[in-house]
């Protein structure tokens, strides 16, 4: 029936296949299904099936709007920020010149510490009353900034620490995109003519095209499900301006205990991320 | 080789013998990692009377102990198998059936020892759900040397400010001492700068109440002009007056180290302050109130929970018998905290304890008789945790600035949304 060739690299596939349905896919199903219920009140209370009624007051209630609206601004700033710098760093990154791994591990160092200590950290640096930055602002005569606590420089403080993780996190895919590219190309380029502008508008930035479409898709799915500085620092505030889509669920879920909403919200996270990477692939695919 | 097997034999006997567990059962017990149980004796001197219970403490921030109780609790894990309860949270709790009653534990006694405000608040539709370890007061803990040095007079053990008093005396002791714009020492701070617990006896005293009659009525209530002028003035200490600090490092902290003149902070702190010379005199006072105002006091404390999921749920149940009775208090208290115990007879040992007649111990007495002030305890409602975790974010927006009008009416929304499916 199969011939032993065509199935060898199933076989080869099939462990992290088998661990990738359990550990990944799985639960997404699981979720959807749990958010058509309720947990009753009371000793042995049981689940109670709902229908629609988890996605109905949810989609009743303003505050999943805010969220949705904070999310998405979130991270239509935060991902172009994020690929540019990426882009722009890894092209520095890539330069021939002495002592540049040097450089490339200081580059790479946000993304060697854990994601709570370096919230902790910034959490510290910002503080208000004691932090380094307001230190430095204030020995320039700055008056001190509340940075977390304020509800109009909440959300960018946020943007600023996902920005710092971020950023070095896609350098490194760039990183290995730029040189990947052969020097013959633009060693041909520059025989042409070409400036260096013009060799990376020309021939650099196209060949890298596949791994932006990596990046793009990556860095929407992880700026939307983002949770440690909200989790560890503002707790969705001042005044909801923080309260991103992952923290509403996990809110939902895990400290209100209302599983079924928490679950809805998922399920409609999951939804809109798969639909926004449709629409990334489709206007970033290469035309054939 | 026979005498060869026989010694192979006994090493073996042996090495199983002393491997062996040496108790008999375990539990494990959810509990504050800012309690320092571990190497207290406290464990040890429960195994006294029940050596074969082994105690593992699970130690955790206190957000945290929260979100395990809701995701291991809630999704009915087997342990813990005991754990720490919020005392407003029985209601919660028992409403969805994750604690055990513990009435057949406690005698008739035993329960009349308890405060009845700390019985009532760990009882849920008749049944004795969560078994009380403290109960609580707040008082101003000042730092006498900064009064000095401020050519001010500090309040007595007996004196109670208002509001309006502590606001000024704040504001004169907050202080730039090196004249570089920063400031070196802070006026004032509340210790759970934006905890509902310490919070409430601001709006109370105004005249409020904390929640609609049903227990699920916020609008009107939360956003009445008696939380509004009260909270107000919570957020003017910070922004207005800047007598308070607006910072994530700790009031106790600030205050140890002589950077903070006054901070309203609970009785643990007496333990704290007298096992150390920390290079400053320091004194209690009362619980402020507003000037034409009540006199409130916040109480009730942390309670102790026999999970439902729990696989041994009789030896914890004697593990939290021990802990909420006489023995467990008076070790609790002499070991671990200072805080006030829920016992009437422990307390009474503090009074008549030789060391707690002596400066600076002393200072527990006037925690424990401020604890009898118009005790009012946080709402004993099925939707607590949701109505304190909105509202604490409220509280901190206030400190940072927003109005408390604008903050109190946005909470309305959250409460509301949050508070429906108990409806």
């Amino acid at each position: 029936m199969f011939k032993s060739k065509s199935i060898t690299p199933f076989l080869f596939l099939f462990p992290a296949l088998l661990l990738l349905i359990i550990f990944r896919i799985s639960p997404i199903f699981l979720s959807f299904g749990e958010s058509f219920f309720k947990k009753g009140f009371g000793f042995n209370a049981k689940r109670i099936y709902v229908g629609l009624d988890n996605y109905i007051r949810l989609f009743e209630d303003p505050i999943l709007y805010n969220s949705l609206f904070v999310t998405l601004k979130f991270c239509i700033v935060c991902i172009p920020i994020q690929i540019f710098l990426g882009m722009s760093l890894a092209v520095l990154a890539n330069q021939r010149v002495k002592g540049i791994f040097f450089f490339r591990s200081i580059f790479i160092l946000p993304i060697a510490v854990s994601p709570v200590v370096s919230t902790t950290i910034w959490q510290l640096m910002l503080d208000k009353t004691s932090g380094l930055i307001n230190g430095i602002l204030f020995l320039f005569g700055f008056t001190p900034q509340p940075f977390f606590l304020a509800e109009e420089q909440a959300l960018w403080t946020v943007i600023l620490v996902a920005c710092w993780r971020g950023i070095p996190f896609f350098m490194l895919f760039f990183l290995a995109g730029l040189q990947e590219i052969p020097q013959d190309f633009k060693d041909a380029a520059a025989i042409d003519g070409a400036n260096r502008w013009q060799t990376f508008w020309k021939i650099t930035f196209p060949l890298l095209k596949r791994i932006t479409v990596f990046i793009v898709v990556t860095g929407t799915i992880l700026n939307f499900i983002l949770l440690e500085p909200i989790l560890l620092i503002t707790r969705g505030g001042p005044n909801e301006s923080t309260n991103l889509i992952m923290w509403e669920a996990y809110r939902r879920g895990f400290l209100y205990g209302d599983l079924g909403a928490a679950t809805a919200l998922m399920s409609i996270i999951v939804s809109i991320v798969l639909l926004l990477v449709v629409i990334e692939f489709r206007i970033l695919r290469t035309p054939k | 080789m026979k005498i060869y097997l026989k010694r192979v034999g006994i090493l073996f006997f042996l090495i199983t013998m002393l491997s062996a567990n040496i108790y008999s059962v375990e539990i494990t017990w959810l509990l504050s990692q800012t309690w320092k149980v571990k190497d207290s004796g406290f464990i040890e001197e429960f195994n006294k009377a029940y050596p074969d219970i082994e105690v593992k403490l699970e130690q955790f921030p206190i957000n945290g102990v929260y979100e395990q109780i809701q995701v291991r609790v809630g999704t009915c894990q087997r342990d813990p198998d005991v754990i720490i309860v919020n005392a407003p949270f029985t209601a919660s709790y028992g409403l969805k059936g994750w604690l055990i009653p513990l009435d057949d534990v406690f005698n008739k006694q035993e329960k009349d020892n308890f405060y009845k405000a700390s019985l009532d608040i760990g009882t849920y539709q008749g049944k004795f759900l969560s078994s009380p370890i403290h109960t609580s007061t707040q008082n101003i803990y000042y730092n006498a040397t900064i009064f000095k040095d401020a050519g001010l007079t500090p309040p007595g053990p007996d004196d109670r400010l208002t509001w309006e008093e502590v606001r000024d005396l704040a504001v004169k002791l907050t202080k730039d001492k090196n004249g570089d714009g920063a400031v070196d020492i802070w006026g004032f701070n509340w210790e759970q700068t934006t905890q509902y617990y310490q919070l409430q006896p601001l709006f109370l005293s105004k005249g409020g109440k904390s929640i609609g009659n049903d227990g699920l009525t916020v609008d009107g209530i939360v956003n009445s002009e008696e939380w509004i002028s009260g909270m107000q003035f919570y957020g003017d200490m910070f922004n207005k007056y800047k007598a308070s600090p607006v910072t994530t490092v700790r009031v106790w902290e600030m205050f140890r180290t002589g950077q903070l003149a006054m901070m309203l902070a609970g009785p643990w702190n007496v333990g704290r302050l007298s096992a150390k010379d920390y290079g400053f005199e320091w004194g209690i006072s009362r619980h402020p109130y507003f000037k034409g105002g009540k006199i409130v006091t916040p109480t009730s404390g942390w309670h102790l929970g026999v999970s439902a999921c729990s696989d041994q749920q009789e030896a914890s149940k004697k593990f939290v018998h021990w802990m909420t009775t006489e023995a467990g208090g008076k070790a609790w208290f002499s070991k671990v905290r200072t805080a006030l115990s829920a016992q009437v007879p422990v307390n009474q040992w503090i009074l008549d304890n030789e060391k707690y007649q002596k400066k600076p111990w002393n200072n527990v007495r006037t925690a424990i008789d401020e604890a009898g002030v118009n005790p009012v305890p946080r709402p004993s409602m099925v939707g607590y945790y949701e109505y304190q975790q909105t509202l604490e974010n409220a509280f901190s927006d206030i400190r940072s600035g927003v109005s408390a009008e604008k903050a109190l009416n946005a909470s309305i929304n959250r409460l509301n949304s949050e508070l429906s499916k108990y409806k």
